[in-house]
């Protein structure tokens, strides 16, 4: 793609953040045709790859306050906007349509998030 | 996209035990733990006659809560996803059951209210719709007698009001 030359990509202005970016990845996920499940999943398994550890461990042992991520530190905030733009594009080239039930598609969506934050992991200094 | 129907009838218990399996099977990978127990083992020891589907009902509503729970990395995303439930969805049935679950856990309601706060500040009008998570506090006061959850009406109506 072009981006000078894509005028949806172009007439998009405002600042981006961390909840830009996660809203882009979960209309992804919705887009793929993930079920209420999917996005969860994805989650749980983004987290895994990228810090090693569960969820709850994460907000706990760097003094977050669970259900904000506003609340972890930058460097995990920062980790999981570059894995999440990363997957959002990757489920944007991912077939769907061999996909014969609604587990299955969860599963690519999650298998696709996985390895998208597995190669974000490699650029982080941890 | 696929375009979900909405369910005809309810589940029959086959699928509500097949259900119940992935949910136990979903909540302990969230926990990264291996289970040490059959999930049959579980749901007899803390939620009775397997051969009620009450028993089944309330199983997978308790895996279902916690698992999101597990999940939560934004505490909005309870109110767009886990519980903006709609006749479309397979756990459509068991919503209140999943709800009152979800309550039960010790930070469950503090997770709510922190979500819509979320959700009501830092989102657009556009990406606030949760209509399916309204009805379903609103049936609870239904349910219930009484709005236990303390959301219903002034909580929304006023956050909204703050963030238009």
């Amino acid at each position: 793609m072009d981006l000078l030359e894509d005028n949806q990509q172009l007439s998009k202005r405002r600042r981006v953040d961390g909840a830009i970016v996660n809203r882009d990845f979960r209309d992804a996920i919705h887009g793929s045709g993930g079920s209420q499940k999917a996005y969860p999943k994805a989650v749980i398994a983004e987290t895994k790859e990228l810090f090693g550890c569960e969820l709850d461990e994460l907000y706990q042992s760097t003094g977050g306050k669970k259900g904000n991520r506003g609340t972890l530190p930058e460097a995990a905030q920062k980790a999981y906007m570059a894995s999440e733009i990363r997957a959002t594009h990757e489920l944007g080239r991912t077939e769907f349509y061999d996909c014969d039930n609604p587990d299955e598609v969860d599963r690519k969506i999650v298998s696709t998030t996985r390895a998208a934050a597995k190669e974000t992991r490699k650029w982080l200094p941890w | 996209m696929r375009k979900n129907k909405t369910r005809d009838a309810p589940m029959k218990l086959p699928e509500l035990k097949r259900r119940t399996e992935e949910a136990w099977q979903d909540l302990h990978e969230s926990y990264g733990a291996i289970a040490t127990g059959s999930c049959k083992d579980e749901v007899r020891a803390n939620f009775g006659d397997l051969r009620k589907r009450s028993t089944w009902v309330q199983a997978l509503a308790s895996f279902e809560a916690r698992f999101h729970h597990a999940a939560c990395l934004d505490a909005w995303s309870l109110i767009l996803h886990s519980f903006n439930v709609t006749p479309d969805r397979w756990d459509y049935e068991i919503r209140h059951e999943f709800f009152e679950a979800f309550l039960q856990l010790p930070d469950g309601l503090e997770l709510l209210k922190m979500g819509l706060e979320q959700l009501f500040t830092y989102f657009t009008a556009e990406e606030q719709e949760c209509n399916g998570f309204l009805e379903l506090v609103s049936e609870q006061r239904e349910r219930r007698g009484f709005d236990a959850v303390g959301l219903i009406g002034r909580q929304p109506a006023a956050l909204k009001a703050t963030a238009s």
